[in-house]
């Protein structure tokens, strides 16, 4: 069962706090936290480097982040700790990564933490999987197979299965053992349960498919939004310990789970690891004529997001919505008000903002009955608009996109969707003809 | 949308002026205007009127930028607007009373026409038309664009597709990098991630390098082992050697300590023992000190003298110390005032009391004062007598100047007038000479004045007419210098198509076969072949053949011989009317008021200028002759009157007479002013010499009674008086000293010898002052003994005590010593410690030796060596040691080595992470421009395609119109115009003859090629209006460029359009007046 007790200021539960609690429910028996999805020194991504960008401060925060796992660990000295798959990414050849990775890893053994592991599909065949000899606090679960721990110290049964491969599309989780009597039991498991829109399928399966198994908690990996999917059992996604791109905004980091005498979960918090923040901010400006009055919103919504992000550098998109008259201006000179925005976040702490992109979904106001009287070629012109669908690829475009990387084009498809292009393209077609002259 | 009127209160040139537009059938306005009559100001006050008069127009330089205001009516179907405009920036649009009017209300009359699309599409000018002939004949961009450009006035939708172009190719343009962004932010991603790839540390580098860092290690440690054995042994072997000494000393220390025979005494037992006895001495020393100095304190006392009775008569002896000074300044002072006493007779002066010495020293200085007052107004009045005999003998009899101020006052009078005759002289010469050039030129005899000349209006109006005559006049010699250059040009085509065959007629034909056949009749008549038969057979087939072959060329020819015919005909008119025009300009010339003088009207208005000027100098001569004359006949009278040279020599010398004269006048009132003065002063000083004299007397009387009552001498003068009465009162105070003093001596004396003979004493002062100090000084001394010696009997009792508590200490210190030399016990004590510590030390010594080890073990280690081999051993050992330290230290280098490999890879791998991170930064920027570029390229792409449909669906109608137009305009010479795609398949306009003919737009004169341009055109606003509201059409000096034939033949297509649009067109030529024909309202525009 699930405490409701009252947060610190820090999003920790001081220890004080958690002695009141136990004296009212009962004893604590054991502490454990969960993560996954590490992606250990893969890079930032959809950070366009402009003067005086904050380019040090994104240096090595996955490593950073796990700094603050295992810092976290210590210092509440917890049991053992949880991992879910994804330490680094397939691609990721750097022996420095694992040294690292081992490091920290030593940290927690000096201070006599366990850790559970298991593979995803991006370190299933990733080289440095395949060489790392991990300290003995250290345990990797088999990939043939599931496997299970059971603690000798502790009435704690772990069990999993790590991914053999980059791509696995079985359901792993109906062949994990039954649950151990007398035990806590946990399950780990990197999976996409039925399927997510935002991430590849893998290892799929169903709540159903885990509530059959009697286990107390399912640590899940691979989807990065943290979620807590059931309570009973606990199915819970701790995502990501550091978002790497604007999709992952918000706050990422690791469950801390406690665990009372009566095997039941008595404490169960999400707790922040992230050094560097990705916020997506919307702003309406419907009914707005001034520019200055536009810049000042601008201002106090990136204020805002900076005092929220509690000393975090913070990534911010802004994307703007609303029917106002100052569509024309901002698609006019869209690469100017990016750099307005740039400077606005330089104003406020340039060592700690990252102005990542500014993007337009403003409707115009503009008169377009009036607009088409003009002559017959722009009353025809906006008639064809309202009709308008992105046909074949222009031939510029497709020359461009035969000398852009495979990343490249799969960012830009993943970042333009069809009804995107489409309004975009009617809104740079309309401001064109608003603002052209007769020559 | 229609102009009904234009009401322009200020523009350009114009001031309140209007044109009225009245609507008929046919909205079609011819408005002239002589060149420089505002026809362009008018345009531009049209253009102004709708969209602004702009901030910089050159239409102020009549009335300035705030005047300016133009205005109009305007209609639309059933709607109507009066408006005016004024210059601002805004609030500019105002109503016909004046008050602002929101742009808006022209927007029901404008719909979305701005100004550049009205310039563009509905202002047609020569420099536009030739524009756009020019680029369409010279073949200039593709057909589409050149029908737009004629239909839309430059479309903006290529401006948008420009601006989306460039914003794109700053992002891309082909396989360029430079200036665009996408492909130098591709290559900066390609280098990050070749930097990441080289910077990565694998496995299996790692894992060698952890191997070498290992094996390194181990060689360390195993150097380091052998190394610290070593030393250890080293170490050993050199404590051997130092300890070996050690151990002697420490035993035979053991032996002596074990030979003092003292009891066990703590350590700090000496020093104890000393301190007892040193109090002891102390305590027993200070003892007999206080009883000493008790028994001295009491003798002392017994010695003091008896000082209370001396004391006791202390008030005797205070008094005779302080009198002293003064008994001795008396006995020094008394000899001296007895002998000034004895000078004084103080018997004869008798004693005057204060106050009447007061009284008498009063009067004295009253008496002193009044006497030198009077002396002084005696001598002033002296004085005065003197000053007033001599102005009185200074003034004389005064002289009457009356006469001559009267005669300067007339000289005056003139003097102003005569000043005057020079310039007046000098301005009558100026204007015999202005009056002679103007006589000359102007060829006038005898008095201007009585000329009889018409007046300024008169002339003007004449000049008016005559303007009118010669307009006419000028008109006609134009038209008849046209029409003969176009008859000219008629003759010479003619002459061209005739070449050297001639030209025939059918007239020709049949003349020719008239001549044939009356030869022919003649031969059959006369039976005889003459030669002219030859002939005239071969001129009729001539002309046949020729009227058959060239049937089309004679057409031709018939067509121009008209038209030379029709331009003859109306050459003779043109020449009648000239005629008419001249006779008619002659007979005016002839009969015009001004026509006596035989000059033009502008002539004689020049003329007569010069002669009101002329009127005017010798009006002017006349008057300043009289004056002068009259000037010079004064100066004669003055002269005769005076004498004199002239008169200004007169009248200098009479003013100087005057001036002199007055001078003298002056002086003479200023002696009698002064005299009358000092007159009054010398009666002011009598009567003050009275008043003192008054005064003197009552005095004087005063000081007698005085000095009789107060026994003075009445003889002395007044100050000597009073001196010897101060004298007398000084005698006295001298006097009253000399007794005062001998008192005070005597009573000194008595109590000195008093004094001295109760203490038994010399009678001196200084013995006495002897005496009564030594009392004060034993009086103290007794007291400083008391205090002292009760202080120490106080103290003395305790200090006794002390004594004799430190001798029992110091008892029981030798009974526990036992003996009774307490020294010598000290001293074994002390000899004893002293070898405890070196033994202390000694061992220490031999603990620090045996380092860790216990000392009974390294002792038993010590005593098992062989004493005479160890220094042997130790030098070998040292020997040995440097080339076991080098090989550690190399051993170290090897592994520090290792470890810094291992360091710098893992710096380099940080540095992977850093160009991953750069090449993820690169990619977002290749990203997001792309998606950019792409928007870019796909709002590109559509505009074109919709340009393409547009020209696609319209070009069908623009050349149907295109056509109609064309044909009416080149009066059916052109059939059509098409559109065909030229060699490299791009279209091209082609003009169609009306017989089918095709002729390439670059084939056509300049003129059908300005033609086929305002066909283009006509048939583009053709099209608009079949969707928009109507605009007004301008064609402003348009017609120029078209000879007559073709301005007939555009007539009838404007009055066409006029049906559907307002046309103004705006011409200087006013030959089209007569040519517009009755649908056309003609309006003559003049400022």
């Amino acid at each position: 069962m699930e405490r409701s007790i009252e947060k610190s200021p820090l999003g920790v539960i001081p220890r004080s706090t958690q002695t009141v609690a136990n004296d009212i429910f009962g004893a604590d028996m054991f502490t454990f936290l969960h993560a996954a999805d590490l992606h250990l020194d893969s890079p930032l991504r959809g950070l366009s480097r402009y003067e005086d960008a904050p380019v040090e401060a994104i240096r090595g925060s996955t490593r950073r982040a796990l700094a603050k796992l295992v810092d976290l660990a210590r210092e509440k000295e917890v049991n053992f700790v949880l991992i879910s798959g994804d330490l680094y990414d397939g691609d990721q050849k750097d022996y420095a990564t694992a040294l690292f990775f081992n490091k920290q890893m030593v940290r927690l053994r000096d201070a006599g933490i366990r850790v559970f592991a298991i593979s995803g599909n991006h370190d299933a065949a990733s080289v440095i999987t395949k060489s790392l000899s991990p300290p003995d606090n250290v345990h990797f679960l088999p990939v043939k197979k599931p496997g299970s721990v059971i603690l000798p110290d502790l009435p704690v049964a772990i069990h999993g299965q790590g991914f053999a491969n980059a791509s696995v599309q079985e359901n792993l989780a109906q062949d994990y053992p039954d649950a151990t009597p007398a035990c806590f039991n946990i399950g780990l498991l990197h999976t996409s349960l039925a399927g997510s829109s935002q991430h590849d399928t893998y290892a799929p399966c169903s709540i159903q498919d885990l509530k059959r198994k009697a286990y107390q908690y399912w640590a899940l990996g691979h989807i990065h939004q943290p979620e807590v999917i059931a309570k009973a059992p606990w199915i819970v996604y701790s995502g990501n310990i550091q978002g790497r791109k604007i999709n992952e905004t918000g706050k990422r980091g690791c469950f801390l789970v406690t665990v009372d005498e009566g095997l039941e979960v008595s404490f169960h918090e999400f707790v922040p690891l992230d050094v560097v923040r990705w916020n997506h901010l919307e702003l309406d400006l419907t009914g707005m004529t001034e520019t200055d009055a536009l810049l000042d919103a601008i201002g106090d919504a990136i204020s805002e997001a900076y005092r929220e992000a509690d000393d975090r550098l913070l990534a911010i998109r802004l994307t703007l919505r609303g029917v106002t008259e100052l569509h024309g201006i901002l698609h006019s000179d869209l690469s100017r008000w990016q750099a307005q925005c740039v400077s606005l976040t330089a104003e406020i702490d340039p060592g700690q903002l990252w102005f990542e992109r500014l993007k337009l979904k403003t409707t115009p106001a503009y008169d377009l009955e009036e607009l088409a009287r003009r002559d017959d070629l722009t009353s025809l012109v906006l008639a064809a608009l309202e009709d308008f669908q992105p046909g074949l690829e222009p031939k510029a475009v497709a020359d461009l996109s035969k000398k852009l990387p495979a990343e490249a084009l799969e960012e830009i498809t993943g970042l333009e969707e069809a009804s995107d292009l489409k309004e975009e393209v009617a809104a740079i077609v309309l401001h064109s003809i608003v603002t052209s002259q007769t020559q | 949308m229609r102009l009904d009127s234009l009401n322009i209160p200020a523009f350009g040139p114009f001031s309140d002026f209007s044109l009225e537009l009245p609507k008929s059938d046919h909205d079609i306005h011819l408005i002239h205007g002589r060149n420089e009559a505002g026809k362009s100001s008018l345009l531009r006050a049209i253009n102004g009127l709708f969209f602004g008069i702009p901030s910089r127009t050159p239409d102020n330089f009549l009335h300035a930028n705030t005047k300016l205001l133009v205005g109009a009516t305007v209609s639309h179907g059933s709607d109507q607007l009066t408006f005016f405009r004024k210059k601002g920036l805004k609030n500019t649009l105002l109503d016909a009373s004046q008050s602002t009017l929101e742009e808006s209300v022209l927007k029901p009359f404008l719909e979305a026409v701005n100004e550049e699309f009205f310039q563009q599409m509905f202002g047609l000018n020569t420099e536009s038309l030739r524009e756009g002939a020019g680029r369409l004949l010279s073949g200039e961009g593709d057909l589409g664009t050149i029908l737009f450009s004629a239909s839309l006035g430059g479309s903006p939708i290529d401006d948008a597709i420009k601006k989306l172009e460039e914003e794109a190719g700053m992002l891309c343009r082909g396989a360029s990098k430079k200036e665009t962004t996408i492909l130098p932010a591709l290559n900066a991603f390609k280098e990050a991630e070749r930097a990441a790839r080289n910077e990565t540390t694998t496995a299996t580098v790692w894992k060698k390098l952890n191997a070498d860092v290992a094996q390194a290690q181990a060689a360390l440690d195993e150097q380091s082992q052998r190394y610290r054995e070593h030393r250890q042994r080293e170490q050993f072997v050199e404590a051997c050697l130092r300890a070996i000494p050690v151990l002697s000393a420490i035993r035979r220390l053991e032996g002596e300590v074990a030979a003092i025979e003292v009891p066990d005494f703590p350590g700090d037992f000496p020093k104890q023992a000393r301190e007892i006895k040193a109090r002891l001495e102390v305590s027993r020393r200070e003892y007999q000190l206080k009883k000493t100095q008790i028994e001295t304190r009491k003798e002392a006392l017994q010695k003091v003298g008896d000082y209370e009775k001396v004391l006791a008569a202390s008030a005797d002896f205070e008094m005779l110390h302080r009198r002293a000074a003064q008994h001795l300044e008396n006995l020094e002072l008394l000899p001296g005032l007895k002998v000034k006493l004895t000078e004084r007779d103080l018997e004869k002066l008798p004693l005057v009391k204060a106050a009447d010495q007061a009284r008498l020293k009063g009067l004295a200085e009253i008496l002193t004062k009044l006497d030198e007052q009077s002396s002084q107004l005696k001598r002033d009045l002296s004085g005065l007598r003197v000053e007033l005999e001599s102005q009185r003998d200074g003034l004389s009899d005064p002289r009457d100047l009356s006469l001559l101020e009267e005669q300067v006052r007339r000289l005056d009078l003139f003097s102003s007038e005569y000043r005057g005759l020079e310039t007046q002289e000098d301005e009558l010469e100026t204007l015999r000479s202005e009056q002679e050039r103007l006589t000359k030129r102007l060829k006038v005899e005898g008095d201007p004045r009585s000329l009889e000349v018409p007046g300024a209006k008169t002339i003007q109006a004449a000049q008016r007419e005559q303007e009118q005559f010669s307009e006419r006049v000028r008109d006609l010699q134009r038209q008849i210098s046209e029409v003969r250059a176009d008859l000219k040009d008629e003759e010479v085509q003619l002459k061209l198509l005739a070449g050297e065959s001639g030209i025939f007629t059918p007239e020709d034909l049949a003349k020719s076969r008239e001549e044939r056949d009356g030869i022919w009749e003649g031969i059959l008549k006369s039976r005889e072949v003459d030669e002219s038969l030859g002939r005239a057979i071969a001129s009729a087939d001539k002309v046949a053949d020729a009227l058959r072959d060239r049937a089309d060329q004679l057409a031709t020819v018939a067509g121009h011989q008209l038209k030379i015919a029709r331009l003859q005909s109306r050459l003779e008119l043109l020449l009648a009317e000239l005629e008419e025009a001249s006779s008619e300009l002659e007979k005016w010339s002839n009969s015009w008021p001004g026509s006596s003088f035989g000059k033009l009207p502008v002539e004689l208005l020049e003329w007569r200028e010069d002669w009101e000027k002329l009127c005017g100098f010798v009006t002017e001569r006349d008057s300043l002759e009289s004056r002068i004359a009259r000037t010079r006949q004064q100066e004669a009278a003055i002269l005769e009157e005076f004498g004199g040279r002239d008169f200004t020599t007169v009248y200098r010398s009479l003013k100087s007479s005057l001036a002199k004269a007055h001078e003298e006048q002056g002086e003479r009132k200023t002696l009698s002013r002064l005299l009358a003065k000092n007159e009054l002063r010398e009666v002011r000083v009598l009567r003050e010499i009275e008043e003192v004299s008054e005064q003197l007397g009552d005095q004087k009387e005063k000081w007698s009674a005085l000095c009789e009552e107060t026994g003075t001498p009445v003889d002395l003068p007044p100050r000597a008086a009073v001196e010897s009465l101060l004298e007398r009162a000084r005698a006295r105070e001298l006097l009253l000293d000399f007794q005062a003093r001998a008192s005070a001596v005597k009573d000194y004396q008595d109590l000195l010898e008093k004094t001295a003979t109760t203490f038994e004493v010399e009678p001196s002062e200084s013995s006495l002052a002897a005496l009564y100090d030594r009392a004060k000084l034993d009086q103290n001394r007794a007291r400083t003994l008391t205090g002292e010696l009760e202080d120490l009997e106080r103290e003395f009792p305790g200090i006794k005590l002390a004594w004799e508590a430190d001798q029992k200490k110091f008892d029981i210190l030798v009974e526990k010593t036992g003996s009774d030399d307490l020294e010598e016990v000290i001293a074994k004590v002390e000899q004893r410690m002293t070898l405890q510590a070196q033994l202390a030390s000694q061992q220490e010594a031999l603990q620090g030796l045996a380092g860790a080890k216990e000392p009974v073990e390294f002792i038993s280690e010590l005593e098992a060596q062989d004493r005479d081999q160890l220094a042997v051993e130790k030098e070998s050992l040292s020997q040995s040691e440097e080339a076991l330290q080098m090989a550690r230290d190399e051993a170290r280098v090897d592994l520090e080595e290792q470890l810094r490999v291992q360091k710098e890879l893992l710096k380099a791998s940080d540095e992977a992470a850093a160009q991953k991170q750069g090449a993820a930064d690169a990619l977002a920027t290749v990203v997001s421009d792309t998606v950019r570029f792409r928007q870019l390229q796909y709002a590109i792409d559509f505009l074109k395609q919709q340009v393409e449909d547009y020209r696609q669906k319209t070009q069908g109608p623009m050349i149907g119109k295109t056509s109609d137009y064309f044909r009416d305009l080149t009066g059916g010479a052109f059939e059509r115009v098409a559109a065909q795609l030229d060699a490299k398949g791009q279209p091209q306009l082609v003009a169609i003859r009306a017989g089918g003919e095709m002729v390439e737009t670059g084939g056509l004169s300049e003129g059908t090629g300005d033609q086929l341009y305002l066909a283009l055109r006509l048939a583009a606003i053709d099209l608009h209006l079949a969707n928009h509201a109507p605009i007004p059409l301008i064609l402003d000096d348009l017609l120029m460029t078209f000879d007559d034939e073709r301005t007939k033949a555009l007539l009838p297509v404007l009055a066409g359009l006029s049906q559907r649009t307002q046309v103004l067109i705006f011409t200087h030529h006013s030959h089209l007046k007569g040519l517009v024909g009755p649908k056309v309202t003609i309006h003559d525009l003049s400022v």
